[in-house]
């Protein structure tokens, strides 16, 4: 068996030959242990999960393959090899088990190295969580590609051609990032990018390590190279010269992981030391219309796109049965729902599932998703939404969940205001309406004599609320009457009850039963679990942390508002702690979060899929019906822009200090069209059926756009 | 499109530097219009740039917008290749393209109106604070003890004014709070023959350091920021600034008397390759700079003097009879050659342009001279001339139901007089609406913030019948109100409210929703009770309103468990067909959004009372023209604005109201506004304001530094002109009357008219 490597478009057929090469490989007997099947996340993950649930039934083998993500597998390795590494990395305490501590904890943290130098930061106007979420950003991505952290402000500043000024905050941010990696070393606390750095840096150059690999692994599989980071794929290139067979998989177009440090050369560099580079061109997922669709749409943004006049043309295949419908374009955005929501109807009544259609648009907000369910309600279909960078507090149950915990931590001082409570009634009683919750919220502020959530024995209110809403509410208030009595019972309540426990046990004692929205909704039910582990990591991050006492050494005590409150100890409740920031909206933007949690579930066969282009692109997901939305919008084309972080500048290709180093409007430009072309690609390779494209003169913001997209897709059309 | 003359020639323009001078009614918009359009015909823009036209408003955005799109299409010319923008919406395009060159990130926080409405007083609040003694200490000492309290308050009140103007003008003259302070330190630490730095200019430097700090901590910016930022923007990538000055091949200038130093430096930015500028305007109607950064003096007397600038004006104006005109016109000769200060006749009014009127085949031709009005009429004081005004409006409007008329005030005060005097009669002619209050806020602007925090509110109380009936009110008015200013037909949309349809205004539905449960209402249950009381009559026409509000009612408070700002896009969406209606909705969602980030705890029902301060006029939004909130006069009914609301407007007949010294001084060495008597006549925050600009000057392009008196000398000079201006605005409002009044005492003590009015 050989070293191969497998380039093509979606659709064209390479994760099937990578699990064709797995059932091979077992049915030779190979050891299953000695294969390892990366995937860069893990909903792919899961697909050669379910490939060798299917054979191993038939083949009994010994063990398992090791299927992972290179997250996971850093994190594995560098536990097992952590006494080898950390005398040499830095540690305070070699001695120490290291403590792996979640993104909320890593923002939190920051945030507390941030908050007193907020002053240093005055050129540049950014909420606070932003200024922290780029230094964490610029701390990852400095780790994926294998560079220390001293390295950012030079990186950075190399690049930048305005204000020196600037250069001034590349290095003040720089600090707050090594300040963070010596508190971090100090107690042993891994955060992501503390983590990659020592695979990267500590664990792949050790002659130990590359001897235990070698040996480990003797097959090797690996799907989407390009949206691995660079170490990822140095991690390939020890492994390939000694395995004794290796298939990667490099999608074409792709890379959309960019923002998470995926490097398409970088995996690229991994051509030369296979035997074999397989082109895989014919595609069996997007039909030949919609191929040369794409072809004729992708050709728009070519280097040479502005000198064309003519598009390629369009084969022999016409636009129409690749186009669903001629664009809507719509005066109003509701205007643009309704089209949407009309052709949906069309193809549910021609025989399509719902679970065909995706609606993808470049930003998703509420009102959107809103209106699309409040549409389709009607038609009994469903829309089932990936939005990793929704602010966690933004969904109505995760408000419940907190109001929940205000209401049994009285001593927070937080009452739930009314509205509040009937909301939060409402997302958690199934079947409930708001005006029905708020029935029963006023009753309850009426009989509440202690905090907490009182019993409602008035017979008229359950009147007019509804008998059946009696059981749900009565097991509600019972429980945390119990939970009242138990924690005041227990002087040392807030070590011993901590928050997720809390929502731990109202879960499953409560919410997870008949009558609750979690039980009936799997989906909520996900996002309970992830409050409750998200607020666990975050308590146990945040012991190991210790007091964090850290005073404003700038003027801005006088200013109200501004001063951090000093933390102490005795005072540290990590729930009330925990709740702040939720509701501050720090925890937001959880992209991260993929690297650790699950995949997303899947929807069920009566929804439709709604989701920003790019989580569609980089979950992989694939639909037989697209509906791309505001496309005139500016948002198809820009890429995340911030001012202390940069994902072409700090990539390994970016040499800092060579010559012509300065990132330019040229090579902003040319960077856009490749992704827009990219991005265009991998849609409809995606698709096997039709695209629709829809947008309105006045967007959602009641603002005229007039991108990139919109242009080229009626260029196409008019050529056609 | 049809052009006289004077358009055409200006409309023949095909590249360089121009400045054109345009009277009031000369049809300006029309002619920028007209000039995009043949730019875009000519066939010279390369395949990626447009024409950019900058406007003032965003109603000005929509009306050049849709003209613009009739003179292509009249040419059978694609309708694109063209943006038309406000400056905000041109400064937060550059940022949102390239946030990380401007320092900040795509979604960066604006603090507006409503979101930022506690910054500078909390700002002024903590400088009190920490520096009371210091800063009680420019008040009598031995005054009363009530008197002491409301000198406190007012001194309190201005002070925060002090440190509004110095901040919004030190960011119009890029200077940080640093660069503030090393401005003032540098200053003082030189030579003694230097004047001293006025304290007051201390005070407000202060305050815009703390308000900077406040603003930072929260990672917003404000409005001169913005702009600011896309001037950093263009300033730190050359090559970005030349790929949109290459996008924006040739850029046409509305309203340009009013610009501000910012906007200039980034239209110029964008213009210094291709130097395609073109900046209408007129200098005698910049009544802005007295209380704003906009100033003049760049558009009149400077921006002519660079090399290859080309003159043009609009003189030809079909809005005024003859007399009216000559009346303007007279006003401009007597300032710019009689008036008794010197300085005045050369910073007032221009007599360059004099309004001519248009020949009588012109499709626009002036109302008929013969039947035109102009009257001065003197009351013996306030009170009988708001009573009197508004009878003799009210007259006019009911004997002339096509004709349109205004009140314009010189401040909303005395508005309030008129409008209360418009109260009363108007109890008597209960069959149709005999006038608009457009003082504060204009009613387009409540209409929205109103409709919207009866929706949050009805969220936040969904059992409250009350809330119910108050949200169905703020939906019937709104129809009422747009039936009258005929939106609906003259708009092109059929449908002014698809979502909840024609509304009876039928007081019934109101007792029926009163008696009705609205669980069962909103959230009916299969073969649940009625949500109505069993014994009562329902006509088929009230069944089906009531079903329509309650699907709507329904549906939002659905919507309440999302955030409140999405919250009030989606009734927004339901409720809202006008451009102006949904953009405002809109601004209105993002600044509910920006309060939730200041104060994240607040709730649905405080959030409808922030909507309901700007509905009830308690807060200004968004409002400094009237035109900003797409209004336009409807026939028969009187609008009552101020005078520097009604920039842009006209109306049949118009009633300017204290046309007094007061309003409108002449003498250098008279009472002043804003001058406090416990400081000795000193008025605080212009003399910051003045002192600034001239240290600026001074630092930068070593003009003389004038002492304190001479500043207080200038601030009047321009305070003078301005108010000539003023003036001039509200004469060229009128198309066929004109009726001048004013009382012979006023605020207690003797009056007489207007110098400039005894000398006409």
């Amino acid at each position: 068996m050989s070293r191969q490597y497998l380039v093509g478009p979606p659709g064209a057929g390479k994760t099937g030959r990578l699990i064709d090469r797995l059932v091979s490989l077992l049915e030779q007997n190979v050891r299953p242990d000695r294969v390892l099947i990366l995937a860069p996340q893990q909903s792919q993950a899961r697909i050669f999960r379910a490939a060798l649930a299917r054979v191993q039934g038939a083949h009994r083998p010994r063990g398992e393959p090791d299927i992972h993500t290179i997250y996971s597998l850093a994190r594995q390795h560098v536990s097992l090899f952590f006494p080898l590494i950390a005398p040499v990395a830095g540690f305070g305490n070699p001695a120490q088990e290291p403590m792996v501590i979640n993104v909320e904890a890593v923002q939190y943290l920051v945030d507390r190295f941030v908050q007193p130098r907020l002053a240093d930061f005055a050129d540049l106007k950014l909420p606070r969580p932003r200024l922290v979420r780029q230094i964490i950003d610029n701390m990852n991505k400095a780790s994926v590609c294998g560079f220390p952290l001293d390295q950012i402000a030079e990186r950075l500043g190399a690049a930048w051609t305005g204000d020196a000024q600037r250069l001034v905050s590349y290095r003040r941010a720089q600090e707050v990032a090594l300040d963070f990696r010596r508190f971090c070393l100090a107690r042993s606390l891994l955060d992501f990018s503390l983590l990659m750095d020592l695979f990267a840096r500590y664990l792949l150059p050790a002659r130990s390590y590359q001897d235990y690999i070698a040996a480990r692994y003797r097959h090797v599989l690996a799907d989407n190279l390009e949206e691995n980071p660079p170490v990822a794929h140095d991690f390939l290139r020890l492994l390939l010269r000694t395995c004794d067979s290796a298939l990667l998989a490099e999608d074409d177009p792709g890379g959309y992981r960019l923002f998470l440090g995926a490097d398409v050369e970088s995996a690229r560099s991994l051509r030369r030391h296979c035997d074999e580079v397989t082109r895989l061109d014919e595609v069996f997922v997007a039909s030949p219309a919609i191929v040369s669709f794409s072809l004729a749409l992708m050709a728009q943004f070519d280097e040479q796109a502005g000198k064309q006049t003519r598009p390629r043309p369009a084969s022999d295949h016409p636009l129409p049965p690749a186009l669903g419908d001629h664009p809507g374009v719509a005066r109003y955005w509701t205007e643009m729902v309704d089209w949407v929501v009309e052709h949906i109807r069309r193809l549910l009544a021609g025989g399509a599932r719902p679970s065909d259609i995706a609606v993808l648009a470049p930003f998703v907000e509420d009102v959107l998703r809103f209106e699309l369910e409040d549409r389709l309600r009607a038609d009994g279909v469903g829309v089932w939404s990936v939005r990793p960078s929704r602010p966690l507090y933004d969904h109505p149950l995760v408000r419940a969940l907190v109001a929940l915990a205000r209401l049994a931590h009285p001593h927070w001082q937080q009452p739930v205001p009314a509205g509040e409570l009937a909301r939060a009634l409402a997302s958690l009683i199934a079947d409930l309406d708001v005006a029905r919750g708020q029935l029963l919220a006023d009753a309850a502020l009426r009989a509440a004599a202690a905090p907490g959530l009182p019993p409602i024995e008035d017979p008229a209110v359950w009147q007019r609320v509804g008998v059946r809403f009696q059981a749900p509410y009565a097991a509600l208030c019972q429980w945390l009457a119990g939970w009242s009595a138990q924690t005041r019972a227990d002087p040392t309540q807030a070590e011993s009850a901590p928050l997720d426990r809390f929502w731990q046990e109202v879960f499953s004692d409560v919410l997870a039963h008949p009558g609750f929205t979690p039980h009936v909704a799997p989906a909520n039910a996900a996002i309970c679990d992830r409050l409750i582990r998200s607020a666990l990591a975050f308590r146990e991050a945040m012991q190991r942390a210790g007091p964090i006492d850290m005073m404003p050494h700038h003027e801005d005590a006088g200013v109200p508002g501004i001063a951090p409150r000093p933390l102490s100890a005795t005072t540290f409740d990590p729930g009330l702690e925990y709740i702040t920031i939720l509701s501050q909206g720090l925890l937001g933007a959880q992209y991260a979060l993929e690297r650790e949690q699950p995949a997303p579930d899947l929807p069920g066969a009566n929804d439709i899929l709604l989701a920003p282009v790019y989580t569609w692109l980089t979950n992989n997901f694939r639909s037989r019906y697209q509906f791309w939305l505001d496309v005139n919008s500016l948002g198809w084309y820009e890429r995340i822009y911030q001012p202390l972080t940069h994902p072409y500048v700090l990539s390994r290709r970016w040499k800092p200090g060579a010559p012509g180093m300065a990132w330019t409007e040229a090579d902003e430009h040319r960077e856009r069209q490749a992704m827009l072309r990219r991005l265009v690609g991998g849609l409809l390779y995606r698709c096997s059926g039709q695209v629709f494209v829809a947008s309105s003169r006045l967007g959602m913001s009641g603002q005229e756009e007039a991108g990139p997209l919109e242009r080229a897709l009626r260029r196409v059309i008019e050529t056609a | 499109m049809e052009l006289r003359q004077q358009q055409a020639a200006i409309a023949a323009y095909r590249g360089g530097l121009m400045l054109v001078s345009a009277a009031p009614g000369s049809g300006k918009t029309h002619t920028l219009a007209a000039l995009a359009a043949r730019l875009i015909c000519a066939g010279r823009l390369p395949p990626e740039s447009e024409v950019l036209v900058v406007t003032f408003t965003r109603s000005a955005v929509d009306t050049i917008q849709a003209r613009i799109r009739r003179a292509l299409q009249a040419e059978h010319a694609p309708a694109d290749r063209f943006r038309v923008m406000t400056l905000h919406s041109l400064a937060n395009q550059i940022v949102r393209e390239r946030p990380d060159l401007a320092g900040t990130v795509q979604d960066f926080r604006i603090d507006d109106e409503l979101s930022g409405r506690q910054t500078l007083p909390e700002a002024a609040r903590s400088f009190i604070e920490t520096e009371y003694d210091y800063w009680r200490s420019f008040l009598p000492p031995d005054l009363p003890a009530r008197q002491a309290a409301e000198v406190e308050a007012q001194w309190r009140e201005t002070t925060q004014r002090i440190g509004g103007e110095v901040t919004r003008l030190a960011k119009n003259l890029r200077l940080t709070p640093n660069d503030l302070r090393r401005l003032i330190d540098g200053q003082t630490a030189g030579a003694p023959a230097q004047p001293p730095i006025s304290p007051f200019l201390r005070i407000g430097a202060a305050i815009y350091e703390r308000y900077e700090r406040i603003l930072s901590a929260g990672g917003r910016l404000d409005f001169d920021d913005l702009i600011w930022r896309a001037i950093i923007a263009l300033n730190n990538d050359d090559a970005f600034r030349r790929r949109l000055g290459q996008r924006w091949l040739y850029i046409l200038e509305d309203e340009a008397q009013d610009s501000t130093p910012l906007q200039e430096e980034i239209l110029g930015a964008l213009s210094r390759e291709h130097g395609n500028w073109v900046r209408v305007g007129d200098p005698n109607q910049a009544i802005m700079t007295t209380f704003t950064a906009s100033d003049v003096r760049f558009f009149r007397d400077e921006f002519p003097r660079r090399p290859g600038v080309r003159k043009a004006s609009l003189s030809a104006s079909g809005r005024s009879a003859q007399p009216i005109i000559d009346l303007a016109n007279r006003l401009a000769d007597w300032a710019a050659q009689q008036h008794p200060e010197p300085d005045v006749r050369r910073m007032g009014l221009s007599n360059d342009v004099r309004i001519e009127p248009v020949g009588p085949d012109d499709p626009q031709a002036n109302p008929p001279a013969d039947e035109c009005v102009i009257h001065v009429q003197p009351f013996n004081d306030g009170e009988a001339e708001t009573a009197r005004v508004a009878e003799s409006a009210a007259r006019y409007v009911l004997e002339h139901s096509t004709r349109t008329c205004a009140v314009l005030v010189p401040t909303n005060a005395f508005g309030r007089l008129i409008v209360g005097a418009l109260q009363s009669i108007q109890e008597r002619h209960q069959e149709r609406a005999l006038f608009e209050d457009q003082l504060r806020n204009p009613a387009g602007v409540r209409n929205v913030a109103r409709v919207l925090a009866q929706a949050l509110r009805f969220c936040s109380q969904p059992l409250n019948t009350a809330a119910l009936v108050a949200l169905r009110q703020a939906l019937v008015d709104l129809a009422a109100w747009d039936r009258r200013a005929g939106i609906g037909e003259s708009r092109g949309v059929a449908e002014a409210r698809p979502a909840y349809g024609p509304l009876t205004n039928d007081a019934r539905v109101n007792v029926l929703l009163r008696s009705a449960r609205l669980e069962r209402l909103l959230f009916p249950e299969p073969a649940g009770q009625p949500a109505l009381p069993e014994r009562v009559e329902v006509s088929r026409q009230e069944q089906i309103e009531i079903d329509r509000l309650a699907a709507l009612a329904a549906k939002w408070v659905r919507a309440s468990v999302l955030p409140p700002d999405q919250l009030a896009l989606t009734v927004a969406h339901d409720v809202f067909r006008r451009n102006e209606d949904l953009a405002l909705a809109h601004e209105l969602a993002v600044s509910l959004r920006r309060y939730l980030d200041v104060n994240p705890q607040a709730q649905l029902g405080e959030l409808a009372e922030q909507l309901d301060d700007i509905a009830g006029n308690r807060q200004k939004y968004m409002s400094d023209s009237l035109v900003e909130a797409g209004f336009e006069p409807a026939p028969g009914v009187i609008t009552v604005t101020t005078m520097h609301k009604a920039k842009g407007l006209e109306w049949d007949r118009v009633y300017l109201t204290s046309v007094d010294q007061i309003e409108f001084p002449h003498d250098v060495n008279g009472a002043f506004r804003g001058e406090q008597w416990y400081l000795e006549g000193r008025d605080p925050a212009t003399e910051a304001r003045m002192q600034l600009r001239a240290l600026h000057d001074w630092a930068i392009r070593g003009t003389p530094m004038p002492d304190e008196r001479e500043l207080i000398r200038q601030a009047r000079l321009d305070y003078i002109a301005e108010r000539l201006r003023l003036l001039y605005v509200g004469i060229t409002r009128a198309r066929r009357d004109l009726i001048i009044s004013y009382s012979r005492q006023r605020l207690g003590r003797a009056n007489a008219p207007a110098l400039a009015i005894q000398a006409l």
